[in-house]
């Protein structure tokens, strides 16, 4: 088939045509390299001791590392495909991307949903031989559903609704709509529905990260600020009932402060993590030179993947790859600055918080800063899905960018 | 209601600006502002803390597995071994190994559920085996080894410290037999030997575990624990690294650290003076019923060096903790039996008696020295110039000093005696003269000059420092009474090598010198790596002053009418003081150290010794004599014993006898009858009659004498006691004595049982004079006993002048 003179493409066409931002692109290639670099090396003991007893390995060291790589392959081809496509086409798509996501959350609740490990925990479906964590693709949906429908809030608010003012009812939706929260109510539901279904998995980091992505949206579309210092107190007072009511979040908080209280328990994990990163030093111990990852550090091909970068890079190495995420989420954030409408700007802005956030909260529990939550590193941590769907959503990024209209030559 | 309208129609353009804003927000917050705190904490960990966690990192992560490096040895200073390693085996039991040698998954039902029945027999039939075989081949505690064995949580239990090869080997194959070495380990550790087992103890030490050496024995006591560092060596280490279930990694990174060897030790300690140092003491505690044991040093006066060391009661360090004293052990059955085992007091008993036990009184515990100071306050009169020997003293029984009269030993008084014969008759009077003469200031300085006011620095643990008078009661307008009785060596107390040391700088020529027990330390290839040069503290007195002492001293001895008599042995040249001093310090007690400190050769002292007993039994109380009817004093008690142990040293180190021509002349005197008696009164009865005597086997009371009973030979001769069951020879055959000195004459007829009656020049020092003839001549077979008379000449008649 013949590719359409470009005479013969729409404007819009054109403008879905237009060059992808190659800074935004080459750092999210480098980062990818490197993380399945990282992956080989970290994943290398546990793959051949054949350590985790939900995946056998067979003893083969570069198991999970061929995995990932074939599922970094996929990510990236789709990462091409999906910026190919015309994001406005996603204003339409995102509906369903919404509803599929809570389809999706629901199913993990039938027999499709796979129990790893422990019995209790929900996360994970197998749909069509790809075993995957629906709460991923849940992130996407919110983000996209929410941009779509907040960048319009503007052109589609015609002259404000009138209310019959005699009516009781009339008068307090006024009243409602005047302070924006009648405003506020579909996304609100949306989000309660999400965050129940992601509370009944129980997936804990899930919810933190929809919230957050689903608020970044919200805050940039310019809803009033004061809901936001009100959700945020909310929040606050809610993980301070927690902290001090739930023996459970009590718990988590005493092990932060000193993992040592519990050496063999609770506490093994954070120290383990302490002592890579620690003994890892200016300079690291080298490459591929990890002995903590020998079985001492649990989790050390997923959530601990970051320390084992410092144990093997030393904080030398570990700055450059954090400066690296650095500049991929301010280059994100200079493309929504400069994406072509609202849409654009809300969507990568979700993606972009999304990214930052993980980013930060794996990092951040890894060097003990913060306390446990179970979140994966971006590009870094094993789990292939998780890979290719990243990768697909800075295709979303790639394809906003597209449409940036080129700064004019001088 | 202005306000509800605005809003809606916020402008786009104001919209845009508010979207920009909050990404720049965003931007700021997520892009930059989040990673300051994490690059503040990996600066924590990474930088700051990088080594706290690497040094955690390198302990879960290393398995150190350590080589033993071998013990040193001890060596006495002829190079007998008294101290050496050998390899012995740890048989270490793992409870926790047991278990899992038992896999549980093996265990299942048919319908793939775990076996529980199955399993926990087949665990306890393992188990069963171990204990078995354990108990059938050691002897262990049954029940003790099945509780033991049902720790699951240990993986250490060692049953056995100190498995001799034999039986490593028997355990060695009961471990393959029956596979379980993944239980039962046997580890190489090493042993302490004593080869001469108490001799020496306390110099040696022992080796015992201690709070922070865990399962490895660390020098306790003595040279052992001294020289620890130095003995022990370093232990090797491989290195080698293990992954999270402490397996070891094949791939992983080893490395070695030699083991380094401990260094050997020589000491200036002799095996063979130390026993017969050892022997004087436990046979003067016997003969003159000894209450509270005794101590002997035997020292070179040259250079400092302990050439003996010892103190009852002893130990033997090969199993220290057992009681050797009979006595004390006696106490403790005693206790046992009304109380138990158990009983604290008996614990508490066993412990203190341990503790005498270990204890070397010969530097931890202080004693009055009495009247072998006398020696000391009579060399800085000397020294000073303010007594001569020519000076006369008068004793009249007792002195007043301030407002007391201070008795002499001899109330009835000394009368007029030279300086010479004050020290002979050891006449507290005179020594009070010579002390007011002196007066504290001088007394003092001689004090800290002789070295008794601090430590010797002696190298061996538990010296302890001297008890004195405050310098400044001393010295005091009240000081006069110390002055007085301190000149006689009473009323303060000094360590006994404390004394021995300063006694050493008034004989040798006025040198104070830093006593020393090692002379060397060598490393495994024999190179020395420390060898002990001869430490001066200072000069005390003049060489001058000291020969005069020697002279005083020999007098003590030599003189008949001498207070230490008893000491003397004809044929060397023996001086020294005695002294008898009470524990005025406790009151109540009229118990008394017994000590005589004497050397010899007086012209060049080789060897000087002092023996102390401490408590000879009173036949009564307040009696000064012991049952046996010995009057208690230095004089009677130490002085012979001592005696006899200076002419043992100088025979076994080789110094030739010296005969004065009195005693190469000596009178004839008729052979008492001694056939039957023990040994101690036979040497009693000789000695009295101005016979030495030699001893041929074993035993203790004497089976035939050469010569016979009444019959006459010259005094000093050196008669021959048969113990046991050997017999004197039937017939000698006289030897050529021809050119010989009447020394070597001497010897070498008594060697035969033959003695001697010398004639003509008789000259002892003289190499010159030689044998010319002999009654018997060579070759006649005579009958022991027989007296061999020879004619000595002087070989140069006309020496040039």
């Amino acid at each position: 088939m013949r590719k359409k003179a470009k005479r013969d493409l729409t404007i819009e066409q054109q403008l879905a045509h237009g060059p992808i931002d190659l800074p935004f692109l080459a750092l999210v290639m480098l980062l990818t390299a490197i993380g399945l670099i990282m992956v080989l090396s970290a994943s290398y003991a546990s793959a051949m001791y054949n350590l985790d007893a939900a995946i056998d390995t067979g003893g083969d060291p570069l198991y999970y590392f061929k995995r990932q790589f074939l599922f970094a392959v996929i990510g990236v081809v789709a990462m091409f495909v999906v910026s190919k496509i015309d994001y406005q086409q996603f204003r339409w798509m995102s509906v369903f991307a919404l509803g599929g996501s809570i389809v999706l959350l629901a199913l993990v609740f039938t027999p499709l949903g796979r129990s790893a490990g422990s019995s209790d925990v929900r996360r994970w479906i197998n749909l069509f031989g790809i075993r995957f964590q629906p709460s991923e693709v849940a992130k996407v949906g919110v983000i996209l559903y929410f941009s779509a429908r907040l960048s319009k809030r503007n052109s589609q608010m015609g002259p404000p609704k009138k209310w019959n003012r005699r009516t009781l009812t009339g008068r307090i939706c006024e009243r409602l709509d005047h302070i924006g929260l009648l405003e506020l109510v579909p996304y609100v539901v949306i989000l309660v529905v999400v965050l129940a279904l992601l509370y009944k998995e129980p997936h804990m980091s899930g919810m933190i990260l929809i919230t957050v992505a689903a608020a970044s949206v919200l805050f940039a579309s310019g809803i009033g600020l004061h809901w936001f210092v009100g959700g945020g107190a909310l929040v606050i007072g809610a993980l301070a009932f927690l902290i001090t009511q739930t023996e459970y979040m009590t718990r988590r908080i005493t092990i932060w402060l000193d993992p040592f209280s519990d050496y063999r328990g609770d506490g093994f994990q954070p120290i383990q993590s302490q002592i890579a990163i620690g003994s890892g030093g200016l300079l690291g111990v080298g490459l591929g030179n990890s002995r903590q990852k020998y079985l001492f550090l649990p989790e050390e091909h997923n959530d601990c993947i970051f320390a084992i970068v410092c144990e093997e890079l030393g904080m030398v190495g570990a700055c450059v790859i954090m400066a690296l995420f650095a500049l991929l989420i301010i280059r994100g954030y200079w493309l929504a600055l400069h994406a072509r409408d609202r849409f654009g700007t809300l969507l990568i802005v979700g993606i972009i918080t999304l990214l930052g956030t993980q980013t930060f909260l794996n990092i951040g529990v890894a060097t003990n800063a913060i306390p446990t939550t179970g979140i994966s590193l971006p590009f870094f941590s094993y789990g292939g899905t998780a890979l290719a769907i990243q990768l697909a959503e800075m295709g979303m990024v790639l394809s906003v960018s597209r449409q940036i209209a080129a700064p004019k030559a001088e | 209601m202005q306000e509800l309208d605005r809003k809606p129609r916020r402008s786009d353009g104001k919209n845009n600006r508010s979207l920009f804003r909050r990404t720049i927000f965003l931007m700021a917050v997520l892009g930059v502002g989040v990673f300051l705190p994490l690059i503040a904490q990996l600066y924590k960990l990474q930088i700051v803390e990088h080594e706290d966690w690497e040094k955690r990192a390198a302990n879960q992560q290393t398995k150190n597995v350590s080589v033993a490096a071998n013990r040193g040895t001890i060596y006495d200073r002829e190079g007998r071994a008294m101290a050496m390693s050998a390899t012995v085996y740890k048989l270490i039991l793992s409870p926790m190994g047991v278990l899992g040698s038992v896999n549980k998954d093996d265990f299942k039902t048919a319908d793939g559920k775990e076996d529980t029945a199955a399993y926990e027999k087949e665990l306890y039939d393992r188990r069963k085996i171990i204990v078995d075989g354990i108990v059938d081949l050691f002897g262990y505690d049954e029940e003790r080894l099945w509780s033991r064995i049902e720790r699951i949580n240990s993986g250490y239990e060692v049953l056995y410290y100190e498995l001799e090869e034999e039986d490593a080997e028997k355990a060695r194959a009961f471990i393959s037999e029956n596979k379980l070495s993944a239980g039962l380990q046997l580890t190489p550790s090493s042993k302490r030997y004593y080869p001469y087992s108490s001799v020496g103890s306390h110099v040696l030490g022992f080796m015992s575990q201690n709070k922070t050496s865990g399962d490895n024995k660390v020098g306790a006591q003595g040279i052992e624990m001294l020289y620890e560092d130095v003995l022990s060596g370093e232990l090797g280490r491989v290195v080698t690294s293990k992954n999270g279930w402490g397996m070891e990694m094949i791939s992983g990174y080893e490395m070695y650290f030699d083991a380094q060897n401990g260094y050997d030790v020589t000491l200036t300690l002799d095996e063979r003076i130390q026993a017969m140092l050892e022997q004087t003491l436990a046979e003067g505690i016997e003969t003159y019923d000894v209450v509270n044991g005794a101590f002997g040093l035997a020292i070179d006066p040259q250079t400092g060096a302990v050439l003996g060391m010892a103190s009852t009661p002893d130990f033997d360090p090969n199993s220290y903790g057992k009681i050797l004293n009979e006595s004390l052990q006696k106490e403790l059955d005693a206790i046992a039996e009304g109380k138990g085992k158990d009983s604290d007091e008996y614990i508490k008993a066993l412990g203190d008696a341990q503790q005498k036990q270990w204890r070397n009184r010969t530097l931890s515990d202080t004693y009055e020295p009495g009247s072998v100071f006398k020696p000391i306050t009579v060399s800085m009169g000397l020294e000073e110039g303010l007594i001569s020997l020519d000076d006369h003293y008068f004793c009249g029984g007792s002195k007043r000093v301030g407002d007391r009269d201070i008795s002499c030993h001899k109330h009835s008084g000394h009368g007029d005696q030279t300086l010479t014969q004050a020290v002979m008759n050891s006449c507290n009077v005179a020594l009070m003269d010579i002390g007011e003469k002196l007066g504290p200031e001088i007394m003092w300085k001689y004090f800290e000059d002789y070295g008794l006011l601090s430590t010797t620095g002696i190298d061996l643990v538990g010296e302890v420092n001297s008890y004195f008078w405050t310098e400044s009661s001393f010295k005091g307008p009240y000081g006069a009474q110390s002055v007085a009785v301190g000149s006689f060596g009473q009323t303060f107390k000094v360590t006994p090598i404390q004394m021995i040391t300063a006694f050493a700088a008034v004989i040798n020529g006025g040198h104070l010198l830093e006593p020393y027990l090692v002379q060397s330390i060598s490393d495994g290839d024999g190179n020395t790596v420390f060898y002990h040069e001869t430490q001066e503290v200072r000069q005390v007195i003049s060489e001058s002053t000291s020969e005069k002492l020697r002279g005083i001293l020999e007098q003590v001895v030599g003189t008949p009418k001498g207070s230490g008599h008893n000491a003397y042995m004809s044929g060397y040249r023996i001086g020294g003081k005695t002294g008898t001093s009470e524990k005025r310090d406790e009151l109540d007690n009229d118990d008394v150290i017994c000590s005589f400190m004497g050397f010899a050769p007086v012209d060049n002292p080789q060897v000087l010794v002092l023996v102390a007993y401490d408590t000879p039994k009173r036949s009564a109380p307040g009696s000064n004599y012991i049952a046996s009817g010995t009057y208690i004093s230095g004089g009677n008690i130490a002085a012979p014993m001592a005696g006899q142990l200076i002419a043992k040293i100088l025979d076994y180190i080789g110094v030739e006898k010296q005969y004065t021509s009195d005693e190469l002349a000596g009178a004839d005197a008729y052979m008492p009858y001694v056939i039957g008696k023990e040994l101690t009164v036979a040497k009693g009865q000789l000695q009295n009659a101005g016979f030495e005597c030699r001893t041929v086997g074993t035993g203790n009371t004497v089976t035939h004498q050469v010569p016979a009973a009444g019959v006459s030979i010259p005094g000093g001769s050196n008669v021959i006691l048969y113990l046991g069951n050997d017999a004197p020879v039937a017939q000698v055959e006289t030897p050529e004595l021809w050119g010989l000195t009447p020394t070597a004459a001497k010897v070498k007829l008594e060697e035969l049982g033959l003695f001697m009656r010398a004639a003509g020049v008789v000259d002892f020092a003289d190499p010159a004079v030689v044998a010319a003839s002999q009654s018997v001549s060579a070759g006649t077979v005579v009958s022991p006993g027989t007296v061999v008379e020879v004619r000595f000449v002087s070989s140069i008649e006309y020496g040039d002048q």
